[in-house]
């Protein structure tokens, strides 16, 4: 029983460093903002950009997180500017944000603020509740 | 990615829910032949798709008493069974360490399988797809041009 335990303490130690290596990555890239994102997407109207990083060989960046943002779009029409990037294209944009795998999503308000950075696949709910916009959740569905 | 490919997101992640629990079980009672059990399911599962231990679990269990609800979209299967086929590759070496002496890597090996199926589960963080944008990125994976 000593075995299992000790491989699991190791397990959580390495977890939490890694937690805490990608948590300190995230927040530089918070505190520095995305400004000019905001004004390369034209989305300065708009409530929020989410800018949805993605490859041309990543399944579950067609199968699971596009219609998620596209389910997000049409809940909210007008209201959020959806930007897809391709990381192996864009890899400075992907390091700016700390992106570690694809699909991953950031939410960046309209005066540049960035509220949230997703890696892995985030619902559209999550995203919604992220932009600020999750007054009525329900209908969103994916 | 052929036209006609479906895959039940909801299978998939009870089946890394079941995998998850079971390692627990394995690592709480000690018992290695538990892992050694489990590497031989997902390789089963990987290899054939139609006598995966998960799937009859999920299809005659867990859709009929209503504890889950099928979600199939078109998606590759591929990259599932190799992920699969991953995990049981893991379980395979950890299954022989613990049977060797090497206690502790093997349960940090099955403890690993364990916590990316977790992760998948509760956040959506697709180990598989990590590795894969890590080696594209550094160049060692041949460049697709974008699709549809």
């Amino acid at each position: 029983m000593r075995e299992p335990l000790l491989a699991l303490g190791i397990l959580v130690l390495v977890g939490a460093t890694l937690w805490l290596w990608l948590a300190s990555r995230q927040s530089r890239a918070r505190r520095a903002g995305a400004p000019d994102l905001v004004e390369t997407y034209h989305a300065r109207g708009a409530g929020a950009l989410v800018l949805a990083f993605t490859t041309p060989d990543c399944v579950p960046c067609k199968t699971v997180q596009r219609p998620a943002l596209e389910a997000l779009e049409q809940q909210y029409p007008g209201r959020i500017v959806i930007g897809e990037v391709d990381a192996l294209i864009e890899p400075q944009l992907a390091a700016r944000f700390g992106i570690l795998t694809v699909p991953s999503t950031v939410v960046i308000g309209p005066a540049g603020d960035v509220r949230a950075i997703n890696n892995g696949t985030a619902t559209a709910e999550r995203l919604a509740t992220q932009v600020g916009l999750n007054g009525q959740p329900g209908d969103i569905g994916v | 990615m052929a036209q006609s490919s479906v895959v039940d997101q909801t299978a998939i992640k009870f089946a890394q829910t079941v995998i998850t629990i079971w390692i627990l079980v394995a690592g709480a009672l000690a018992a290695p032949w538990l892992v050694a059990f489990l590497a031989a399911a997902l390789a089963t599962s990987a290899g054939s798709p139609s006598r995966s231990l998960f799937r009859l679990l999920y299809e005659r269990a867990a859709v009929p008493l209503g504890i889950v609800r099928p979600r199939v979209i078109p998606d590759d299967p591929a990259p599932h069974r190799f992920a699969q086929g991953v995990g049981a590759a893991f379980l395979a070496l950890s299954t022989l360490a613990l049977f060797v002496g090497a206690s502790t890597l093997g349960w940090v090996l099955a403890g690993l399988v364990a916590a990316l199926a977790l992760l998948n589960v509760v956040v959506g963080f697709c180990a598989g797809c990590f590795v894969y944008y890590q080696l594209s990125r550094r160049g060692w994976l041949p460049r697709r041009t974008q699709g549809a």
